[in-house]
This record gives C-alpha cells, structure tokens and sequence, in this order.
C-alpha cells in the first residue's frame, strides 16, 4: 500500500509516518500542498491523507484538483475544524472520509482500511470481533480458531449482531430481521436465541451485552479489561 | 435604491409642497394682478367712443370726409397700438369710419355699452361698443384698439412676479435645508457622540438630552448594549479561564515528557508514555468541551440547523458512543426510549446526552445502574438521566451548572465544563434542566423538557 501523507505539523506527521511505516505501508509525507499536489499529480498511491490547514495551497484545493485527474486517488481529509459545513465542504470536494483532530491513531487505520476497501470495491466477508470470526458469505462461525455450529435461526440473530457490532441493537430489529414474512415471532424468542448464542460463544470470551429495556450490544473490539 | 434619509425625505416633502403652493400663489396673484389692467385700458377705449360721439355730435353735418380728418386727429395718436373706428346706423350702414370694423352680432346693440375681442386685419383687438343719438339718428360708435399696449404691460407684469417667484423659490429651498438642517442637528450630536465611542466603551448612551422622537431607539440601543456587555465580560471571564483550565494538562504533559528524558530505564519510559497518554486525553477532552461550549453559547444552532428531531434517537446515539465505556466500568445502561419529538440541532442535542451520560458512568461505581429514559407528554419532549452513582448534594445543585465548577471529593478527569455545556445548550433549545435525588436510595435525576414543538 502506497500512501501519501500531506502534513504540515512536524509532531504529527512525523508521528503519523513512523506508525504507518511500521505498520506496513509505503509512505511519503509532503508537508505543503504544492508539494502534495506535484506529488499526486506524477506518483500513484492507494490513499492520501491530506491535511486542510496548509501552507500554499490549502488541502480543499489540492484534492478539488487531484478529483479533475483521471486517476482516483482514495482521499482521507484531516481537520481540526469540526463545523458540518466543513465536512460537508469536503465530501462535497471529493473526500471518502474525514477524521477531526485529534484522532487516535487506531481510528485512523481502521478508517484508512475502510476507505481502500471502498476504492478497490471489495466488500468484507470476514468479520472478526476480539475472539469471534465470523464468514457472512459462508455462514460459518469459529471462537477462538474453533468452529462452532448454530441453527439457522441463531445464525440469523449473531449475522445481525456482528454486522452491527459497536451499535445497540433493539428486540424488534432482531425479531424483524430473522423472522419470514409468514410467521411472528415473540419478542422473548430473541432472548432464547441471545441466550442459546451466549451458551454457545460465552465461554471463549465472545460477550453479548444486554441493554435494559432496549436490546443487546455486540462490542467491536473487546479489550478485555475484565 | 438610494438609502432612507430622514433629511432628504423630509426636505423633499417640505420642498415640493411649500414650491406647489407658491406656483398656485402665482398663478392666482398673476390673474388678479391682469384684470385691473384690462379694466384700465377698456376705460380708456370707452371713454375715446364717448369722445368720438362728442366730436360728432359737435359738428355741423356728418361730412364723413371731414369726421375722418378729425376723428383721426383723435383717435391716431397712439404709438402703439392701432386705433380703428366706425360709425354705423340702425341698419348697418356705415356712416363714417372703418368698414372692416363692423358692428358687433347680428342683433343691434340694444343699450349702453359694450367691449368685446375680435379680430381685425389679421390682428387680434379689442372693441368698445356704444349706442348713441347722433342728432336724432340712432347709430353705432365702436372703437377698436390693437393689443400691443396691453400685451406689453401683461409681460412686464409677468415679469416681474416670474422674478419674484424664482428668489422665493430659491430662498424657499435655501430656508428649507437650513430648517431641516436645525431640526437633526440633534440627531447629528448623536452620532457624534456614538461616532466618537471606543469600541470598547459599551456604556449606555444618556437618553435624556436626546429628542422624544429617538428615545425609544435610544433605549432599546441601550439594552443590546448591555447585554453585549454581559456576554463580553462572560466571554473574557470564559477565555480566562479556559486558557488557565489548559495549562494544566500542558503541564502535565511537559512534566512528564522532562520526567520521561531523564530517565533510562525503558519501564519507566513506558509508564510515562502511558501517563502522556492519559494527559493528552484530557487535554482533548477539555478542548472539545470548551468548543462545544463556546458554540452552543454563541447560539451556533442556526435557524437551519434546528430541525423536528426525535429525541430518542439522539438518545440511542449517544448511548451507544458511550455503551464500550459503560460496559468496561461494568454499569448497567439501560434505556427506556419513547418517541419525543422536538425542534432541535441533532449534534448539540447528542452533546448533551453523552456529557450527562459520561457524568453518570464517572460518578457512579462498578456495578451500577443507569438509565436513560426519553418520553413526550402533553407534546413536550422529557429526558432522563438516572442513575444510583454518589450523588449530587442538594447545596451543589445549582453550582455544578457552573462552568468549571466541580463538586467536592470529585478529583479526576473532570474539567467541570459537563453540566455546563448541559445547561448552555438547553437554554439554546429552550430547555428546563432540573437535579433531583431518586426517591429512595442515592443517585443522581437529571430531567430536562423541552418546549412543545409549535
């Protein structure tokens, strides 16, 4: 992955080059958007993540003439202003995503992964989340590297719960979700299924957590702090 | 469009009535002024048909060879005009004079006398007409008179009042605009005072010397005045203070990174890394607040950013961003979501449930219960926040709304801004914000409602 850093604070661009690096990509940093616009004008990349605060040229301008190019460059803006015209501006201009300063740097790659999936066009079958793998396309499930077997119905509340997973999810939706068009289903049907899943999925750490009065939530990234 | 002036108005009203009055005037005066003048000269032309008839009368016979003569000795001595005459008997015959100048209508003049326009020889006269005895013999004597004189007098007359009125007009105008000049000056003084102001000086402007007219103006000027004034003074103690509020995590920050140089061992260099962590996050935590504050207080939800929204769903977010934080403390987040429309900015309603929200899980222990609960009674949006943590004094209640307020034996992350972005942002929706304790056991209720959607 060829990504293209346009930063023109030394601190974080520095910071972010380092961590990108590390983390496997091919990374440039440009620090002005003459540079940066010189730079996406005879380099390809995969992903730029440009700054709006520049010297020079400013980062709105830089990508409203990298989206007059042939080549679509996936462009991930950075700005510390937060106001919805600002981000409206930029979407507007072009940009598949806008993360507001300061970020955490694992926001920042989830985000950038999400962006290049995006442009390549392929969408995500695999799902992990912590001890929990799931193959939406295959409809197979593994905790912990094991597979584990479920009914359709169960397969139906966890698919719904992992494609939500960091979201809280209601009863109705889950009884919309999984039941036919022929049939109703009882709201305390999903507490049997959540509670057959639990049995199932619990004792490798995999946690549906219970919303009172409302529904369940499946975190995305569990950090066991247990 | 050119810009309302009171001065060119009330010039130009003053103007253009005060000059049609005076064209009216002339006019009147001009028709008034002309008709002496043509009695005067009619006279005259009657008392030259009496003369005429006199010298008739006086003579032997009616030679018309002989009348002419001294007719014209009479009568052709004016310089000006042409005189002409004629003498004509009951049957129209012309006894001496003008043929052209015949007798007037068809119908004899019956009695006295009579003076009529005509025209003769192409030119426009004037004829006296009499009926007289010529030694026994009814007949006609008419004189007639070219206009020239009358002419004359008539334009030196307009003239003269054509003059007069063009120095009124212009002293009319002059006057006016001086008047109207002497009647803003006060107005004038008030810009001059007001012109004269530092940007700074938000005193009240005096409304006494100022004319009855403006005071209203003056005092509702005032007002904004003074409510500037508040929201300057709140601005500068709030930027005070925020930048005090920001040195803190800086310095600890600095310390920590200084700590962080000296040392060689690569434990305590990760537990400073770890330490840096936490102090950053504050910090970042403090800078949102403070943006948030600053812009639900500069009344940032605009007109187009207040929309029916329904309150539920603002809950559901906000819950949801804060559910990971929730679940690692190990509390119980309940939520009991009505429908509860309102009109409202969607972001700064979130705020303000996620700071009541994050307030409930730092306040409350392992192991609790909080309970988000949205409903709508009677079309007025409610919000609850409750939750079994330490509670809220009821001596701090109204305190804690305060900016960087924070309550007694709370050290931690808090930078005390929660409760008052809370409040801020309410106030902006028109909102009541209100602290109770639960019914039985400890805890903290915050409720709020929101005005009926119109």
């Amino acid at each position: 992955m060829h990504v293209l850093i346009v930063e023109d604070d030394k601190a974080l661009g520095d910071g972010l080059v380092r961590y990108l690096q590390q983390a496997g990509y091919r990374v440039e940093l440009a620090t002005g958007g003459r540079e940066a616009d010189l730079l996406l004008a005879h380099e390809e990349y995969d992903l730029v993540i440009l700054d709006i605060g520049l010297p020079g040229l400013d980062g709105f301008e830089v990508l409203r003439r990298a989206r007059q190019r042939e080549r679509y460059v996936p462009a991930l803006v950075l700005t510390a202003r937060d106001s919805v015209a600002d981000r409206v501006h930029g979407l507007d201009l072009g940009a598949d995503d806008y993360l507001i300063k300061p970020f955490s740097l694992i926001e920042l790659e989830a985000r950038m992964r999400a962006v290049i999936r995006r442009g390549q066009q392929t969408a995500e079958t695999q799902i992990v989340c912590g001890q929990l793998s799931v193959d939406i396309a295959a409809k197979r499930v593994w905790v912990a590297g094991n597979p584990v077997r479920l009914t359709a119905r169960e397969w139906g509340v966890l698919e719904f719960l992992v494609l939500r997973a960091g979201k809280i999810v209601s009863k109705e939706q889950i009884v919309s979700a999984i039941s036919g068009t022929d049939e109703e289903l009882n709201l305390n049907v999903v507490e049997v299924y959540i509670s057959r899943l639990r049995n199932k999925l619990g004792p490798a750490g995999v946690k549906i957590h219970s919303i009172r009065g409302f529904g369940y939530y499946l975190d995305k990234t569990p950090d066991d702090a247990a | 469009m050119t810009q309302l002036s009171i001065r060119r108005l009330l010039f130009r009203w003053l103007a253009v009535l005060l000059l049609l009055a005076l064209v009216v005037a002339t006019l009147f005066g001009h028709a008034l002024a002309l008709r002496p003048v043509t009695a005067a000269y009619d006279w005259v032309l009657l008392d030259t048909a009496q003369s005429l008839t006199r010298l008739i009368n006086s003579r032997p016979d009616v030679n018309p060879e002989a009348l002419s003569n001294s007719a014209d000795m009479l009568l052709r001595t004016d310089q000006f005009d042409r005189i002409y005459y004629s003498v004509h008997d009951r049957s129209g015959r012309l006894i001496a004079g003008d043929a052209q100048l015949r007798p007037p209508g068809g119908t004899f003049l019956e009695a006295g006398e009579l003076l009529y326009d005509a025209r003769l020889d192409g030119e426009n006269v004037r004829v006296a007409a009499m009926r007289v005895n010529l030694r026994g013999v009814d007949a006609i004597v008419q004189v007639a008179e070219t206009g020239n004189k009358r002419s004359e007098l008539t334009r030196q007359i307009l003239t003269g009042m054509i003059t007069i009125e063009v120095m009124l007009i212009v002293s009319v105008v002059v006057l006016v605009m001086f008047g109207v000049g002497k009647g803003l000056e006060p107005l004038e003084h008030l810009r001059e005072e007001i012109e004269a102001r530092s940007h700074r000086d938000l005193r009240p402007i005096p409304p006494e010397h100022a004319p009855v007219e403006v005071r209203p103006l003056l005092i509702a000027l005032n007002e904004l005045l003074a409510r500037l004034d508040r929201t300057l003074q709140s601005q500068q103690q709030f930027v005070a203070n925020a930048a005090h509020q920001l040195r803190t995590p800086l310095a600890g920050l600095r310390m920590q990174v200084e700590y962080g140089l000296s040392q060689s061992d690569p434990a305590e260099h990760l537990r400073v890394l770890r330490e840096l962590g936490l102090s950053t996050e504050r910090a970042v935590r403090l800078a949102n607040q403070l943006l948030t504050l600053a812009r639900a207080e500069a009344g940032f939800a605009q007109a187009d950013s207040m929309r029916i929204i329904d309150l539920r769903n603002v809950a559901g977010e906000a819950a949801e961003s804060l559910m990971p934080a929730a679940i690692r403390k190990r509390i119980d987040l309940g939520l009991e979501l009505h429908a509860a429309p309102l009109r409202g900015d969607f972001f700064l309603l979130k705020e303000l449930l996620s700071n009541l929200i994050d307030n409930a899980i730092a306040y409350t222990p392992s192991g609790g219960r909080i309970t988000v609960s949205t409903a709508s009674e009677g079309g007025i949006a409610m919000l609850r926040v409750e939750d079994d943590g330490i509670g809220i004094p009821e001596s701090q209640r109204l305190l804690v709304f305060e900016r960087f307020y924070r309550a007694d034996g709370t050290a931690g992350e808090g930078c005390g801004l929660g409760l008052a972005i809370v409040r801020e942002i309410a106030h902006l929706h028109g909102g009541k914000v209100d602290i109770q304790s639960p019914a039985r056991g400890r805890g903290t209720i915050v409720s709020l409602e929101f005005p009926r959607v119109a």
